[in-house]
Formats: structure tokens, sequence, C-alpha cells
């Protein structure tokens, strides 16, 4: 069943009035959206007015109309062709500048909903050996982006501590030898961290983020130490170590931790609990991401998962408690997921997210690299090779150059596949302009690369958020809190945007 | 859509007008819920007839009803994807052109820098590979044999 609105049935329409738009009844006013990126939201009589072609000049909203580009006669293609580059900038891009490296397979927890598709501590046959490590850099930086960032993922990648060292060092040398612009980060349950290993980490300039899921109680159940034990504390305990030391030094305070929560069917009671966690513990922003049934999530998904509907009702239950935060005075705390979408529609810029372009950002925006060198079109596709099905494998670093890798079939399909004006229900939506569909999870949960949007969860998911955001934006209130955070966004990348190429630069 | 199920055979039986659908978007649906169906099709002048054989073994007719509602949608969520791909076919293709294009950074990969050329930068890489080789060997545990992929297949109806 599609879920797109259509026009009241003999409602007027002035074909040679309209340029090409994409709408969606919201309830009592519409949404206009083209592919420039621009939108309206009109009342349902200015939308009626404007279909029958009855907005003339003269009219205030003529102007708006004109100038967004939804009026056929009066289109400014340069100012318009701007926007969608603008908007659109990643099609542009050399090549991915994401390399996500998994370092070992190896693990100390056992999250309920693990993606990464993990093993016991004891499999040291899956740890990334130097030689594999030095071969993985030298691949990335075969890789035409100015631009490189490498994020250490796992497992748990502080148990293969050695090897992140030598890749860190290694990929330094090298950004600085070819003039390269270097980012790094760290993903970590910080169970493992130490006073050394963070010196390191400061000292090279690598950002570090771990997995925050909430109170003790329910970060314990969703992610168990194997063998038992609270997992919570620890994590606490580097947060708030980290940020002291980062509060103690000028040069430190861009290497503030950053922390992700996994939404799993126990979080759905604690939005505010996880929230006040967050802010008690100043972190920034609070990412509110949905759990995908791809590794073993979907091996559990009876117990852990969740209706995509769900999903988004308590996404807009906890964004308001955030939004009366910030309204209150009481936490200047920002949303993420928000903040990527209004980067988009408000700013009409692209925020780096991969899953949310069309094509996705699959083998044009990142990378994922396994601990015995494979290569794969992202982390989830790395995921479904560990389930036996090598569809996503587009090459590996000791047999691959990066021109087999972006003409590889599969890397084809994906793009293809994740283009939106190619997809049923898409190219119609009113959330197009902004929005993307990723291969993978449909490959996972519906078999096809291309999946089936009217039945999709990821649809569901993205629509009900895109709906809460943009009524939000209709808001006045609520506006006046997104229009700080995207303020305090911006300031953030100019900042980020001054360190020279060649230079270690911190990942936000 | 009118439906011939037979329970004993786990099979349900439908025409699909060959105006409407093509053998493509058959076989591509065919081809998605192969993990559940077998399917098999003749054909008349003016349809394909199709049997879909579940592989449950304990199918009964309410499934096998649901099943032929999947394929039918799968169908014809294939159909549409074909008509909405001929009808954008010019912007698509040169989306998808264009970020392959520019993702590719030219026909011929970029030379490595002159500066990792240099002995010292190569002095520098050999001596970080050998204390990272002397550190694995110092404080990590010892490396087994390569034990093969943990995780047998996923089953179908993980309650996904």
């Amino acid at each position: 069943m599609s879920r797109l609105t259509a026009l009241p049935s003999g409602a007027a329409v002035d074909t040679g009035a309209l340029a090409a738009f994409n709408f969606r009844d919201m309830g009592g006013w519409h949404l206009l959206t083209n592919d420039y990126g621009q939108f309206l939201m009109l009342s349902s009589a200015d939308f009626s007015r404007f279909m029958a072609g009855k907005v003339v000049a003269g009219d205030p909203l003529y102007a708006e109309l004109e100038s967004r580009g939804f009026l056929k006669a009066r289109l400014d293609f340069k100012q318009l062709a701007a926007n969608y580059v603008k908007k659109n900038s990643f099609q542009w891009f050399p090549g991915p500048s994401l390399h996500m490296i998994v370092v070992t397979l190896r693990c100390n927890q056992k999250c309920q909903y693990c993606h990464s598709s993990v093993v016991d501590p004891s499999r040291t046959d899956t740890d990334m050996d130097v030689e594999t490590a030095r071969k993985t850099v030298d691949f990335i930086f075969s890789t035409p982006n100015p631009t490189i960032c490498i994020e250490f993922q796992g497992g748990e990648p502080l148990l293969n501590w050695p090897v992140v060292k030598f890749i860190t060092e290694y990929a330094q040398a090298k950004a600085k030898a070819g003039n390269r612009k270097l980012l790094m980060a760290l993903v970590c349950n910080f169970t493992l961290m130490t006073e050394d290993k963070l010196d390191f980490l400061f000292d090279h300039h690598v950002s570090i983020c771990t997995s925050l899921d909430g109170p003790a109680e329910l970060h314990n159940k969703n992610r168990p130490f194997l063998g038992g034990g609270e997992a919570q504390q620890k994590v606490v305990y580097w947060l708030e170590k980290i940020q002291e030391r980062c509060n103690a030094d000028e040069k430190k305070k861009h290497y503030l931790p950053g922390a992700l929560m996994t939404t799993t069917r126990f979080s759905m009671d604690y939005g505010p609990e996880i929230v006040d966690l967050y802010v008690k513990l100043g972190l920034e922003q609070i990412f509110l991401r949905p759990l995908s049934p791809i590794g073993y999530a979907k091996r559990v998904w009876k117990d852990v998962g969740y209706e995509a509907e769900e999903f988004v009702r308590f996404y807009e239950k906890t964004l308001d408690y955030i939004i009366d935060l910030n309204v209150s005075g009481k936490s200047d705390i920002m949303e993420r997921m928000a903040l990527i979408l209004l980067s988009k529609v408000v700013k009409g810029e692209d925020p780096g997210f991969m899953d949310l372009r069309s094509p996705a950002g699959a083998v044009l925006g990142c990378l994922a690299y396994n601990y015995n060198g494979e290569i794969f079109v992202s982390d989830e596709g790395r995921m479904v090779d560990h389930q036996g099905d090598p569809l996503f494998r587009v090459g590996d670093v000791a047999k691959s150059d990066w021109i087999s890798v972006i003409d590889h079939p599969t890397t084809r399909a994906c793009v293809s596949a994740s283009t939106l004006d190619n997809q049923p229900m898409c190219h119609q939506c009113a959330f197009k302009p902004y929005c993307g569909v990723e291969p993978v999870f449909h490959y996972e949960t519906q078999k096809s690369v291309f999946g089936q949007m009217p039945t999709s969860g990821w649809c569901v998911s993205h629509m009900g958020i895109f709906d809460v955001i943009f009524r939000k934006l209709r808001d006045p209130r609520a506006r006046r809190v997104l229009d700080k955070w995207l303020e305090r966004d911006q300031c953030r990348w100019q900042e980020s945007e001054a360190v020279p190429a060649g230079q270690p630069e911190v990942v936000r | 859509m009118i439906l011939d199920t037979d329970v004993k055979e786990r099979s349900v039986s439908f025409d699909v007008p060959k105006k409407i659908y093509s053998m493509d978007a058959l076989r591509i649906a065919a081809q998605i819920l192969a993990p559940k169906i077998d399917v098999y099709l003749d054909e008349t002048k003016a349809a394909y007839e199709v049997t879909l054989k579940a592989k449950r073994r304990d199918a009964g007719e309410a499934q096998l009803t649901a099943l032929a509602g999947e394929f039918g949608n799968e169908l014809l969520n294939q159909e549409y994807r074909f008509i909405v791909g001929r009808f954008n076919h010019k912007i698509s293709s040169l989306i998808v052109t264009q970020a392959l294009m520019a993702a590719r950074g030219g026909e011929t990969p970029a030379e490595a820098p002159a500066g990792e050329s240099a002995p010292e930068f190569k002095k520098l890489v050999a001596d970080m590979v050998r204390n990272a080789e002397a550190e694995v060997a110092r404080t990590m545990p010892k490396k087994i044999p390569h034990q093969g992929t943990p995780l047998p297949p996923v089953k179908e109806d993980a309650g996904v």
C-alpha cells in the first residue's frame, strides 16, 4: 500500500503553469518539494489555488513559488542548478572519503542486537595482521578523494590495539607524504580503554566515539559483557574521564567524545531517561537510531526488534522531550538525525550521511575493509558476507585496485538501485530530494537490492521521521530550536574546514 | 487474481496477463521469493500460468494464499519499476553515470606521491611495520588457524 498522498478527486490542475514537483498532504497543509531541494509549506487553500494556476503575479505567494522553482514559466535555471549541485555535491565526489576498517571481529561484549557479526575473544584468527593493515592503508590512499576519513570498527578494535596504532601512524605518514587531508576516528566500547591508549589517541588526533544505550539497566541489558558483568559503568567512567581531559586543555576541545545509541524494543520506554543521561554526561548530541534487522539482530528480531511505526512514535516523543529541554534552557543537546535532515532541507546541503543519498554512499562515499583485507560496499555489506553471502564483496586489498572496485558489477547495481528516480514510489515522494534507500538493508529484509518500497520498513521509518521534522519546521517554538542547532552545526564545520591538507584532523 | 490452491501439493496457481506483466518481471519476482517457493511457469497466448510450490512443508490454505499475494506484490513492484525506469531513464542514467565517473577519478589511477619513494619514507615505514609486528608478538594472544565462518546462514521466517 502506497503511503503517498493523492489530490482530492476533482481537484483543478493547471498543468501548463506547474513546474515538476512532488507534494504531500500533511493534514491541513501541503508540503511541496522539487529536485532542486526547494520546499514550501502551503495551507491547503493556497495549495488548491496553486494547483489550479490561480496564483498570479502580484500575489505574495507568487514570488515565493517563483524563487523556489515551482512555476514552469519562471524557472531561473542557473540558480536552481546551483541549488541542485550544492544539495547533491556527493554526485561530483572523486571516490569514497569514509573508510571503515574492521581490525578484528573479536569482541568482549555480546550485544543483543549486534550488527557487526562479532566473534568470541578467543577467535584470534579474525585479527587483522600488520601486512593486511598496510595493504589496506595503501588501497585507501589509492582512492582518488583528497579527503580520507579512516574509522576503526570491530568487533572491539581495542582488542587489536597494535594494529590500530600501526594504521594510525602509517596513514598519517602517507597523508603527509601525499598532502592528503586525513581524519581518524575510533568506535569502541570503552571497556578496554587505558590512559596509555588515550594518550596515543589524543597525540595522534584520533576522535573517539562509543556506544551508550542509556541508563545502566537498559545499557547492560542491550550490551552485556561476555560472561556477565556491567558494561555501562565503564562507558560512563571513560566518557567523563575523556571530557575532563578535553575540558582541561584548550587544544583538546575538539576531541570531546561522541556516543551512539541503538534503539531496541527495551529502549522504547526509556526515551527521556536516555536523553537525561546524555545531558548529564555533557554530550553535545544524541542520535536516535533505529535498529536494523542485519547481522545478529536479524536472528533475534522477535526479541529486540519492533515495527517501523513504533520507532517513529519513539522518535517523535523523544525529540519533543529534547526540544522541550532546549526551550526551557535546561540543556542545548541536539538530535543528530534531525540535524542531518535539517541540513538537507533548510540549508540545501549534504551533511555527509551515507544512507540518505541518491545514489547511496555504498562505494561512492564509503568502503568497509574486513580483517582479512576483503573490501565491501559498506559495513552492512560485510555483515551479509559474514553470514555466508558474498554479494557485497567488491574486492580485496591484496589483489584489487580502485578501478576494479568502482567498476565492479555489485557497485553498479547498488548505485543504480539506490537512485531514487529508478524507484517506484520514491520518484513521486515529497521527501525524495532529501531521502535515500540502502541496497544492503533491502537485500537483507526484502531479498532485492531495489527493495519494495510500499512494504519497506526503511521507507516507513524514514517517511515517518520526515513527517515529524516538517511538522516541527511549521511549529514556531520548535523551529527556533532547530534553527539554533543548524547555526551551531555550521560553526563546527567552519572550524573543521580550516584544517589544512596533510595535517591530521579530528572527526566530530 | 483467481487462485487455485492445492494444499496436498502445497501449491497455488493463477494466471498473469501478458498485456500487463513481462517475463522479466516474473523471473525477478521468482528469484526474490526463491527462498520460500519454487515457481513453475507455463503460458497461453494471453497469459502466463504461474504455479507456486511452497518450500515449507506445513503450508496450508492461508499460507498459500499469502504467498500468492506476496508474489503478486513483488511482480507488480518489478513491473512498475520497469515503467518508472523507462519514464525516468534519461535523468537516472545521467545521475548514475555522473556519480560513477566522478568517483572513478579519471581513467588511470593516480601515481603514488613522490614522497613515498624517498629512502627516508621507506625506512620510516619499515620501522613502523617492524615495531607493530614486535608489539603484536609481545602483547597479543597467539593467533589461531582460521576457523571458518562462525555463523550458519540465517533461516527464513526469522521474524523480520
